[in-house]
C-alpha cells in the first residue's frame, strides 16, 4: 500500500527526467516540442500524461520509449542514463525494460495473435509458446491464440498488445492513448486490465485524453507548450 | 501447435506470403533479372562461334593450288582431308580450255557438286545434276552450264573437244554466281579427269573457326603438303575477325545497358517490397529488435528471392537464347551450365544492393514517425 | 491549385521522384542508344563488309564468252566488246549514288617484260608474256557540272583493301611506271624503284602488290597506259562497284518490270544490289551489271545476322526498360497511398487525385525521357565511334518516340496502383501505414 507522497520519496525511481528539451528543425524554424521538462516515476506508480494536441505527450513518450532521442536534458530510465547507451545497446535496453501499448495496436499483420507476442520473446531472448499462450490467457484470449490480427476486434487486438507489452516483465509500461481506437465496452475491458496490472505493481505511463482513464492513475500530469502545467497527485482505488 | 518453431526463416515465410503479389512482384523482376543475365550470356559466350559460322556464307576461307598453275599431286585431296578433318569441306577444282562445236573456246570445269552445293551458297542451279537419277540419255555427261556459256552453246544437248577427244554432254541445269562461273561448263570430276586427263588443280576448304584457328590449320597443310601453295582468302580472313569484334562489343556495351535497366526494375520493386513493410520495421524496433536482425531479414528476403529467380531465370533465359538461336542463326544455341554461377552471383548481387538502398532509407527513418503513421 | 500541387510535389518530394525518374531515365537511354545503334548497325557493318571487294559487276553487254582460269584471262584482251571510261561518272548520277562507295575498272591484257639495264647492271633479260591488268589506283572522278559539281576518288586499291603494297601506286595517267605482282616481282628479283621494259617502253617500279591471289603474278598498269598498249583508247573491258546494299529478301528476287508500278517502286527505291544494278543499266544501256552473288549474299546474310541480333537486344532493351518504368512508377505511387487517401478524406474526386498523379507522371516522363533521349544518343555517338570509327549522328526521329515511350509506359506502369489505391476507402488507405 503506497500513497502517493510516500512514493515521491520513494528513493528508487524508476524515471528521472531532468530540463528535458527535444528540439525539431523544420521548414518554419526550430519548433520546441519539449521545453526543460522535469519528472521522476516511482516503480509501481500509474501516471497519466494529459494535454492538448501538439503539447509534446508523444515527444514524451517517444523519448521514454527510447525511439527519440532528446536535444538537452538527462533520461534516467531504471537507473541508466539513456543517453550513455549506443544504438545497440538501445535495442537491447528497449526489449527488456519497456513494454509498449500503442493507440493503434501495431500487430504484425501475417503473425498470429500467439506468434506476435512470440515475437516480443525472439528479440528480447528466446522464444517460449507456453508462456505466450498463458500470456494471452491472462488476458482472456486463450481461444483466440492462432488468429490472425484482421481476424480480431480491436479490444481482442488492443489486449494482445497488452498481452505481449508484458510478456518480457519490462519494469515500465507505456501506453500511447491505449482506448483510443476503442468503443465503450472494449474500453471498459482494457481498462480492467491496466488496472490489475497497477494492482500486481506495475509502473504505467500512460498518454490519454479521456478523463475518465485518467481518473485511475496516481498521478494527472498536464502539458501545455512543452512545459508542465499542472500535476496533480489523486487518490486512487486500492485495495 | 502449427508452428513450434519461431525462427527468422519462419517469420520470413510468412512476411512473403502475407504480401504475395508485392513477393511475386519482387520475384518476378528477379526472374526476368536472371533470364536476362542468361540469354545475354549465353549469347555472348557463343556469339564467336555463331558469328564465324554465318561467315562461312562466303564459302571456301582456304586454298589449295600447285605453283605456276600446274596440276596437284594427286594424292593432295587424301591428304588434306585427313589434315583439316571433318569440320571443313574440301571442294576439288580442275579447269582445262576445250573447244565447242564451232571451235570457241570455253573453260570447262570439274568439281565435286555435292561439295559445291553445300560451300558455295551463293551458286544459283536451276537443276542440280542428280547423281543417282543420271540423264535419259544415259550415254551423255550430266553437266551444269554457266548463263553466259548457255549462250554459246547450241542447247541441252552438245558436244565439247579437248585434245581431240569429243565427249557427248547434257546440261541438267545452269548456274549463276555473276562471276567467272557463269561462262563455264562444270562436270562431275571423275567424268573431267578420264575426258582430259587433267586432276584437279585447285583445293577449295571451307574451315570453321576463327582467324587464329584458321591460321593454325594453314600451318597444319603447308608442313603436310610442301610444294604445295597454301593460302588463305586473305579478304576474308582478315575482315571477318574484325566484324566479329565489333558485333562483339556492340553486344557488350548493350549488354551493360540492358543490365543496368534491369538492376532498376529489380531496385524498384525491392524497395516497394520493403518500403511497404515499415511499420513492421518500426515495431519490430519498438520491440527491442536490433538493426541488425531486421536488417537481417529483409536481406535474407531478398536472397531468397535472389536464389528462385535465378534458377527459374535461369532456365528461361537458356530458352529465350535457344530461341534467338533458332530465329537468328538458325542453329541451336544450347544453355551453358558455366554461366550459372555467374547469373546466381549476379542476382545476389542486384538484390542485395537492392534492398540495401531502402534498407539505408529505413534506418534514417525515426521509428516512433513510422509508429505514428505519418 | 492544381498546378502548385505538382509544383511542390516535385519540389518537395525529390527523393520519391528520384527513382522513378532514374529508371525512366536509364529506360530511355537504353531504348535510344539501341535504337540509334540498331539503325546504323547495317550501314557500319555494311561498310565493315565492303572490304570483302565488289558486290557488282558491270560488263559490255554484247560480249563474248570470258575465256578465264585462276583469275587470269586466256583470251587476248583485243577481242569483245568494251566499256566506254568516260562513262564511268554516270554511275554516281543513278538513284542510289550515295551508297556506291567505288568504282573499280579493269582491262586485263598481256604484255611483255623485260628488266632494264638502265638502273641496274642486270643485262637485258628476253622479254616475257606476263598477264596485266589495266587499273585506276586514285583517280579523281568527277561528276555533274558547275556549283553542284563533285569529286570522288576511286580505285582498285580501295576495293582490294586486303591488297599489301610495299612502295607507292602508279600515277593515274602516266605511261611510264608500273605495280608488280609480288610472286613476279620475287621470280624476276624486281623490287621497288627498278627499272623494267614495258612492250618496249621503259617503266619504273613503283611498288610492289601482295594480293594472295591471281593479282600476285600480274603487272598493274595505269589504265591510260593499258589502253595505249591495247590501242583501245577509253576501253575498260569490266568495272567492279561496291555498294552499300540491302539484304535480299523476297521482292528484291522479283523481276522489276513484272511488277505492278507500286510494288516496282518500292523495288526501286530500295537499295538491293538487284536494284543498284537495274539503275546502273539505265545508266549505261549498252552495259551488263549484276551482283556478284559470293560477294553480295554472304554480306546479306552477315548483315542480317548481325541486324536481326541488335535488333533483339533493343527489343531486350525495350522490354526491360518497360518493366524498370513500370516497377518504379508502382513504388513510387505506393508511397504516396496515404496522400492520395487524404486528398480523398478532404473530398477531391477520383478525377481530381487521378489527374494529378497522371500529369505528374506525365511531366516526369517528359523531363527524364528528354534527358534520357540525350544521354542515349550521346551514348550511341560514342559507341559508333569507339566501335566503328564512324560517329552515329543524333537522330531527332527518335525524341517523339522515346519520349512517347516513356511517357505511355510510366503511364501504364503507374495507373494500376492509382486506380487500386482510389477503389480503397479514403480511411482505409489512411489507417495503412504506409
Amino acid at each position: 500500500m503506497e500513497t502517493p507522497l510516500q512514493s515521491a520519496m520513494h528513493p528508487d525511481a524508476v524515471i528521472e527526467l531532468r530540463d528535458l528539451t527535444r528540439e525539431y528543425a523544420s521548414r518554419a524554424g526550430v519548433v520546441r516540442a519539449l521545453n526543460a521538462i522535469s519528472l521522476t516515476v516511482q516503480r509501481g506508480e500509474w501516471i497519466a500524461i494529459m494535454g492538448p494536441s501538439g503539447s509534446g505527450k508523444s515527444t514524451l513518450v517517444n523519448i521514454l520509449g527510447c525511439l527519440d532521442q532528446p536535444t538537452a536534458g538527462t533520461v534516467r530510465i531504471a537507473g541508466t542514463d539513456v543517453h550513455q547507451l549506443s544504438r545497440q545497446e538501445l535495442d537491447r535496453f528497449r526489449a527488456e525494460k519497456i513494454g509498449f501499448i500503442f493507440q493503434q495496436f501495431h500487430l504484425i499483420p501475417y503473425l498470429t495473435a500467439v506468434e506476435n507476442i512470440m515475437l516480443a520473446q525472439y528479440f528480447h531472448s528466446m522464444t517460449d509458446e507456453p508462456e505466450a499462450l498463458r500470456a494471452l490467457e491472462q488476458v482472456g484470449l486463450a481461444d483466440r491464440a492462432q488468429h490472425l490480427p484482421s481476424e480480431l476486434s480491436g479490444g481482442e487486438q488492443q489486449r494482445v498488445c497488452i498481452a505481449r507489452a508484458l510478456i518480457n516483465q519490462p519494469p515500465i509500461l507505456l501506453a500511447d492513448e491505449p482506448t483510443g481506437n476503442l468503443d465503450a465496452a472494449n474500453q471498459q475491458i482494457v481498462q480492467e486490465h491496466l488496472r490489475a496490472l497497477h494492482r500486481v505493481g506495475h509502473t504505467i505511463v500512460m498518454v490519454t485524453h479521456d478523463p475518465e482513464m485518467a481518473e485511475l492513475s496516481d498521478r494527472v500530469v498536464e502539458l501545455h507548450h512543452g512545459r508542465i502545467a499542472t500535476e496533480r497527485h489523486q487518490k486512487t482505488v486500492t485495495l | 501447435m502449427s508452428q513450434s518453431r519461431f525462427s527468422l526463416l519462419m517469420l520470413l515465410r510468412r512476411g512473403l506470403m502475407h504480401r504475395r503479389a508485392r513477393s511475386l512482384a519482387a520475384l518476378f523482376s528477379l526472374i526476368v533479372s536472371a533470364a536476362v543475365a542468361t540469354a545475354l550470356l549465353t549469347l555472348y559466350a557463343s556469339l564467336n562461334q555463331k558469328l564465324h559460322q554465318q561467315f562461312r556464307a562466303f564459302g571456301a576461307n582456304i586454298i589449295l593450288t600447285a605453283p605456276d598453275g600446274a596440276s596437284l599431286p594427286p594424292e593432295t585431296l587424301s591428304t588434306a582431308r585427313t589434315v583439316v578433318g571433318p569440320e571443313s569441306r574440301i571442294i576439288p577444282f580442275a579447269y582445262a580450255v576445250a573447244q565447242t562445236a564451232d571451235g570457241a573456246p570455253i573453260v570447262v570445269a570439274g568439281t565435286d557438286f555435292f561439295a559445291v552445293r553445300a560451300v558455295d551458297r551463293w551458286w544459283q542451279v536451276s537443276h542440280w545434276p542428280d547423281a543417282a537419277n543420271p540423264s535419259a540419255d544415259s550415254t551423255a555427261t550430266a553437266v551444269l552450264i554457266g548463263t553466259r556459256a548457255k549462250n554459246f552453246l547450241p542447247g541441252e544437248n552438245f558436244s565439247l573437244i579437248y585434245n581431240g577427244h569429243a565427249l557427248q554432254l547434257h546440261a541438267t541445269g545452269t548456274v549463276h554466281t555473276g562471276g567467272a562461273e557463269d561462262s563455264r561448263v562444270y562436270l562431275p570430276l571423275a567424268a573431267f579427269i578420264a575426258w582430259t586427263g587433267v586432276p584437279a588443280t585447285t583445293l577449295e576448304i571451307q574451315a570453321p573457326g576463327s582467324a587464329a584457328q584458321v591460321q593454325r590449320l594453314l600451318d597444319r597443310l603447308r608442313l603436310a603438303l610442301p610444294g604445295v601453295e597454301v593460302h588463305a582468302v586473305r579478304q576474308l580472313v582478315e575482315s571477318e575477325g574484325r566484324v566479329v569484334d565489333r558485333t562483339r562489343a556492340l553486344m557488350f556495351y548493350s549488354l551493360l545497358l540492358i543490365a543496368l535497366t534491369v538492376a532498376i526494375c529489380v531496385l524498384a520493386t525491392l524497395m516497394a517490397s520493403v518500403l511497404e513493410r515499415r511499420r513492421d520495421f518500426a515495431i519490430m524496433k519498438a520491440l527491442g529488435s536490433t538493426q541488425h536482425q531486421v536488417s537481417l531479414l529483409f536481406l535474407l528476403e531478398a536472397v531468397l528471392l535472389a536464389l528462385i529467380g535465378a534458377v527459374g531465370g535461369y532456365f528461361l533465359g537458356s530458352l529465350l537464347a535457344f530461341l534467338i538461336g533458332e530465329w537468328n542463326f538458325h542453329t541451336a544455341i544450347l544453355p551453358l551450365w558455366q554461366i550459372a554461377p555467374q547469373v546466381l552471383l549476379l542476382n545476389l548481387m542486384v538484390a542485395i544492393l537492392a534492398a540495401g538502398v531502402p534498407m539505408r532509407i529505413l534506418r534514417a527513418m525515426e521509428p516512433a514517425t513510422l509508429l505514428r503513421g505519418e | 491549385m492544381f498546378f502548385r500541387l505538382l509544383m511542390e510535389s516535385f519540389r518537395r518530394q525529390r527523393r520519391r521522384k528520384l527513382l522513378a525518374g532514374l529508371a525512366i531515365l536509364l529506360g530511355t537511354t537504353a531504348v535510344t542508344a539501341m535504337l540509334a545503334i540498331g539503325a546504323s548497325v547495317g550501314d557500319s557493318i555494311n561498310r565493315e563488309l565492303s572490304s570483302y571487294g565488289a558486290n557488282l559487276v558491270v560488263t559490255p553487254k554484247a560480249d563474248t564468252l570470258d575465256v578465264e582460269m585462276g583469275g587470269v584471262s586466256i583470251r587476248p584482251a583485243t577481242a569483245g566488246s568494251y566499256l566506254h571510261e568516260a562513262d564511268l561518272a554516270k554511275l554516281k548520277g543513278i538513284f542510289w549514288r550515295n551508297n556506291i562507295t567505288d568504282i573499280s575498272p579493269e582491262l586485263p591484257l598481256n604484255i611483255t617484260l623485260a628488266t632494264s639495264t638502265q638502273t641496274t647492271a642486270r643485262t637485258v633479260s628476253t622479254p616475257t608474256l606476263v598477264p596485266a591488268l589495266g587499273l585506276w589506283f586514285r583517280h579523281a572522278l568527277h561528276y555533274g557540272a558547275g556549283s553542284s559539281a563533285e569529286t570522288y576518288t576511286m580505285g582498285a586499291p580501295a576495293m582490294h583493301p586486303w591488297w599489301k603494297l610495299r612502295g607507292t601506286w602508279p600515277t593515274d595517267g602516266a605511261t611510264n611506271e608500273v605495280a608488280l605482282g609480288s610472286t613476279l616481282a620475287a621470280q624476276a628479283h624486281l623490287a621497288p624503284g627498278d627499272s623494267v621494259v614495258v612492250n618496249g617502253a621503259p617503266a619504273r617500279i613503283t611498288g610492289i602488290v601482295s594480293a594472295g591471289d591471281a593479282t600476285d603474278r600480274m603487272v598493274l598498269l595505269p589504265l591510260a597506259l593499258a589502253q595505249q598498249i591495247v590501242g583501245h583508247p577509253g576501253a575498260v573491258r569490266r568495272v567492279y562497284v561496291s555498294a552499300l546494299t540491302k539484304p535480299e529478301d523476297a521482292l528484291a528476287r522479283r523481276n522489276p518490270d513484272s511488277l505492278p508500278p507500286k510494288l516496282r517502286d518500292r523495288w526501286y527505291c530500295s537499295p538491293y544490289a538487284n536494284s543498284i544494278a537495274y539503275q546502273i543499266q539505265e545508266a549505261l544501256p549498252y552495259a551488263h551489271a549484276e551482283q556478284i552473288r559470293r560477294v553480295a549474299q554472304g554480306e546479306g546474310t552477315i548483315l542480317q545476322r548481325i541486324s536481326g541480333l541488335m535488333w533483339l537486344v533493343a527489343l531486350a532493351a525495350l522490354l526491360s526498360a518497360a518493366f524498370a518504368v513500370a516497377a518504379s512508377m508502382t513504388t513510387a505511387i505506393l508511397e504516396r497511398q496515404q496522400e492520395i487517401g487524404l486528398m480523398r478524406a478532404l473530398g477531391a474526386s477520383r478525377a481530381a487525385v487521378a489527374n494529378l498523379f497522371f500529369a505528374e507522371t506525365t511531366l516526369l516522363a517528359l523531363l527524364s525521357g528528354t534527358l534520357g533521349y540525350l544521354l542515349g544518343s550521346l551514348l550511341a555517338n560514342r559507341v559508333g565511334q569507339q566501335i566503328f570509327q564512324s560517329a552515329i549522328p543524333f537522330n531527332p526521329v527518335l525524341l517523339p518516340a522515346a519520349l512517347g515511350l516513356a511517357v505511355f509506359v510510366s503511364l501504364a506502369g503507374g495507373a494500376p496502383s492509382v486506380m487500386r489505391t482510389l477503389r480503397m476507402d479514403p480511411a482505409a488507405v489512411l489507417r495503412e501505414d504506409a
